[in-house]
């Protein structure tokens, strides 16, 4: 007698329904659906006035970027969880270069963020440590680094850089972004590479993959992103404190997560994982701000959300291989 | 009472495209060492995993003492006093040899009669008392990892006694151990025999199946052939029941002419002392090279190693008269070698992209325009030249290449490996785990490619691949080459004679 299988034939198809891949691949746009009905409803309809939506897209520009540049670590099989303190250190860079030039604040940032990338990718690749822990560690010491500039007083930016907050500005940086990454992504050997290596690392490595060179220019790209999604931070925000890019990592992850990525990432990841995920968040953050609640709560409903996003999607079988 | 202490009866098991375990029986009478036999892949460990709970069988029965018995998992069958000591052992190498052996089954005592607590006191003088049986004198409190491979082996084998077993399976017990290391051993069976353990030894080493074994059963791709008396049996007697079987029209014919020598091996020693060493051979254009070795020989280490994968010390790559230099696989996919790994799933298909992304992936740069964007006419044109070539079963280029069956991944990754028109090709195992209609293919294409000029060296454990396609034979035994064969002149019993030279 099987005495294991206890469970009805409709419980299992259930289960089967839950757990398996349709239902996973559906989700996002599911979920997106479904977050701007429930946020349309409980807010009147407040939530899509054009006012609204202008705020909404303001919220989303530099998280696409940052977003973009973690999307190809992710596909490794890889993690990041320096953006924030990547982004604190990089704008503090930005806005002291920005007294002199624009064009020098620009290059200072995105240098800094890969060299920020720079760093993990070497201890990654270098030493074999997962990433999990080396961004882990790097994430404390860049934390610390942007504390150490900004305690005393806020770091200004020159009114030259905040004189360049427009939305076109904004809208033509990301977008450039995701067209040059959407092109590497799906057709140049880089993005092959990347997707090689989130497969099979080992297979990517026999077949003649440069495997630790690939996952190093992976994580020197993320940082540069992340250096010039820290001018578009600079030039709206104007001053760097030292909570500039608090918990963006949370952030970016469970945007990505939300859109369809696994947490476990790999080469299933599809680039349209980025543009959902970053609007579903942008959209059920101003959701529960219109809604009035207290950030604390806000807080608490999106680890909520994004605890049972992750539960819905995670692929257990790629749990042993993170990176 | 029945005369057998347990016996396995109409034993089948089925894996996906595989019987492993037709109808096999296995009778074990108490006090006596019974060897069980076969070649690689013949069903011996999956038989000895029905019978300790790993696998279920899908037919068949166990009787213990004559009577029915169920045994659902390893926990199950060690309390029904069935032990197996495992080829690889899995120790746990930061905790004592006392806490190895107890390991799930502490003995407890109550702290202020009623806190559960592990008994160590106890605990310990039952070890010491085990390992005195098993005649070891080393500290219970010791960590399992500062001991030897033999020494740990003993734990297991106390571990074992320690649960009352009556049934011990031993699987290869002595591949890592030393001559003085096997005699311990084998005391310590023959005290186990004398307390009346049923003993079944998993071995290739024909001299010690016939020093320590009482009766012999031997199996043949996963059919029982017969049990005899070890008494009964010789060295010669033994490999002629373990391999024999016709040989007709299971390959195509070949009309390759091997040329002058391509590559050459010299004096190859991997930096693992326990690895491969020494290594030297030639290799000809348009040859076909076997290399034949039990599990363990150090076959697809060297090659690894020849590929870039492992590391050597000492030792020399000739390719085309010119010594090369290989120190990642990239390195030698440039000089123009392959290799189509044995561990399909692990480390040859990248299971969630597609059939084209797949086959393109080692020789990319011939598909970039402007050295830069991938050419999506050029990759299809790949793989549609690669499934009319080798009539590769796929929907379309698209699809997700862990979605095949194992015969067209091997097809696809052939594929991957012929676009850079490589010279040398090591084909590790290239017919594992593929049905029997899909092996002709992969057959037809190793001899069509050794004809167009290339040369082949092909690992396999399959004696009768190896006879039936090699125009030569390496044989190695224990990390070294122990002899060369040519084709026409291999058998079995040759074979076997230099793989087990060491043994």
């Amino acid at each position: 007698m099987e005495k294991k299988n206890n469970k009805s034939p409709e419980q299992s198809r259930l289960r089967s329904f839950l757990t398996g891949d349709k239902l996973k691949a559906a989700l996002p746009l599911i979920g997106f659906v479904i977050i701007i009905v429930v946020m349309h409803i409980m807010t009147n309809g407040k939530i899509l006035t054009p006012k609204k939506l202008r705020l909404l897209f303001s919220q989303i520009y530099y998280p696409t970027i940052v977003a973009t540049g973690v999307f190809f670590i992710m596909t490794l099989g890889s993690i990041d969880f320096t953006e924030g303190s990547t982004l604190g250190v990089a704008s503090i860079v930005v806005s002291v270069l920005s007294f002199y030039s624009i064009p020098l604040a620009i290059a200072g940032g995105i240098l800094t963020g890969a060299a920020i990338g720079a760093i993990n990718g070497f201890f990654h690749v270098k030493f074999r440590l997962p990433s999990f822990i080396v961004t882990i560690c790097t994430m404390y010491l860049f934390r610390g680094v942007c504390a150490y500039f900004t305690t005393e007083t806020a770091v200004p930016a020159s009114n030259a850089i905040k004189s360049l907050d427009q939305d076109w500005l904004k809208i033509t940086i990301t977008l450039a972004v995701l067209a040059v990454a959407f092109f590497l992504f799906k057709f140049t050997r880089i993005g092959n590479d990347v997707k090689a290596v989130g497969s099979g690392e080992t297979a990517a490595r026999f077949s003649g993959v440069r495997t630790g060179r690939v996952k190093f220019l992976a994580f020197v790209a993320a940082g540069a992103l992340t250096g010039l999604a820290a001018f578009v931070n600079v030039i709206k925000v104007g001053s760097i404190t030292s909570t500039a890019g608090n918990q963006l990592e949370t952030q970016i992850l469970i945007s990505l997560v939300l859109g369809g990525l696994p947490i476990t990432g790999g080469a299933k990841v599809r680039f349209s994982n980025i543009i959902i995920g970053t609007l579903m968040y942008a959209i059920l953050n101003s959701g529960l701000s219109i809604l009035g609640y207290e950030p604390q709560v806000q807080q608490l409903i999106k680890g909520i959300v994004f605890l049972i996003f992750v539960a819905l999607t995670i692929d257990r079988k790629a749990l042993k291989v993170i990176k | 009472m029945s005369e057998y202490v347990l016996e396995m009866t109409g034993v089948s098991k089925s894996f996906p495209g595989v019987k492993a375990l037709d109808d096999v029986q296995l009778k074990l009478r108490p006090g006596k060492v019974h060897a069980l036999m076969g070649e690689n892949g013949a069903g011996k460990s999956t038989l000895m995993k029905c019978m300790f709970g790993i696998y279920k069988m899908d037919q068949g029965q166990i009787l213990m003492d004559g009577q029915p018995v169920h045994i659902d998992d390893p926990m199950d069958a060690l309390n029904k006093g069935i032990a197996m000591v495992h080829q690889e052992l899995q120790p746990i190498p930061a905790r004592t040899v006392g806490e190895n052996i107890f390991l799930g089954r502490y003995p407890m005592k109550k702290a202020l009669g009623f806190i559960p607590m592990v008994d160590h006191a106890k605990m310990y003088a039952d070890t010491a008392d085990l390992l005195k049986k098993v005649r070891m004198n080393f500290d219970p409190k010791q960590k399992v990892g500062e001991l030897s491979v033999s020494q740990m082996q003993s734990v297991e084998i106390a571990k074992a006694v320690s649960a009352n077993c009556r049934v011990l399976i031993l699987d290869e017990p002595t591949s890592s151990l030393t001559a003085n290391e096997v005699e311990a051993l084998f005391r310590i069976i023959n005290d186990l025999k004398a307390e009346g353990v049923a003993i079944v030894y998993i071995s290739h080493k024909m001299d010690e199946i016939l020093r320590i074994g009482d009766e012999v059963t031997i199996m043949r791709d996963g059919r029982y052939i017969g049990t005899w008396e070890a008494s009964e049996l010789t060295t010669d007697k033994i490999i002629t029941l373990m391999v024999g079987r016709e040989l007709t029209n299971l390959y195509p014919k070949r009309e390759n002419v091997p040329g002058e020598v391509v590559f050459e091996v010299k004096d190859f020693t991997s930096i693992n002392p326990r690895s491969f060493r020494n290594v030297s051979f030639q290799l000809r254009k348009g040859e076909i090279l076997g290399v034949g070795g039990l599990v363990g020989a150090q076959r697809t280490e060297l090659m690894e190693g020849l590929f870039g994968i492992r590391s050597h010390t000492t030792g020399q790559i000739f390719y085309k008269g010119k010594e090369i230099k290989v120190s990642r696989p990239k390195d030698a996919i440039d000089q123009g070698i392959a290799m189509l790994t044995e561990d399909r799933r692990g480390s040859g298909i990248m299971g969630v992209l597609s059939v084209a992304d797949n086959i393109s992936i080692s020789s990319l740069n011939q598909y970039l325009d402007h050295g830069f964007f991938i050419n999506g006419k050029k990759v299809e044109q790949l793989v549609q030249d690669n499934v009319r070539k080798m009539n590769i079963k796929t929907p379309s280029s698209k699809t997700l290449i862990k979605s095949l069956s194992g015969g067209n991944q091997q097809k696809v990754l052939v594929g991957r490996w012929l676009a850079n028109n490589p010279d040398v090709l090591i084909l590790d195992e290239p017919t594992r785990g593929i049905d029997v209609g899909a092996k002709y293919e992969i057959y037809c294409i190793i001899a069509e490619l050794a004809r167009e000029g290339k040369s082949i060296i092909m690992i396999s454990s399959e004696m009768s691949e190896l006879i039936g396609m090699s125009d030569r034979i390496m044989v190695m035994c224990d990390g070294r080459v122990t002899g060369f064969v040519e084709g026409s002149e291999a058998t079995q019993e040759n074979i076997m004679t230099y793989a087990t030279q060491f043994a």
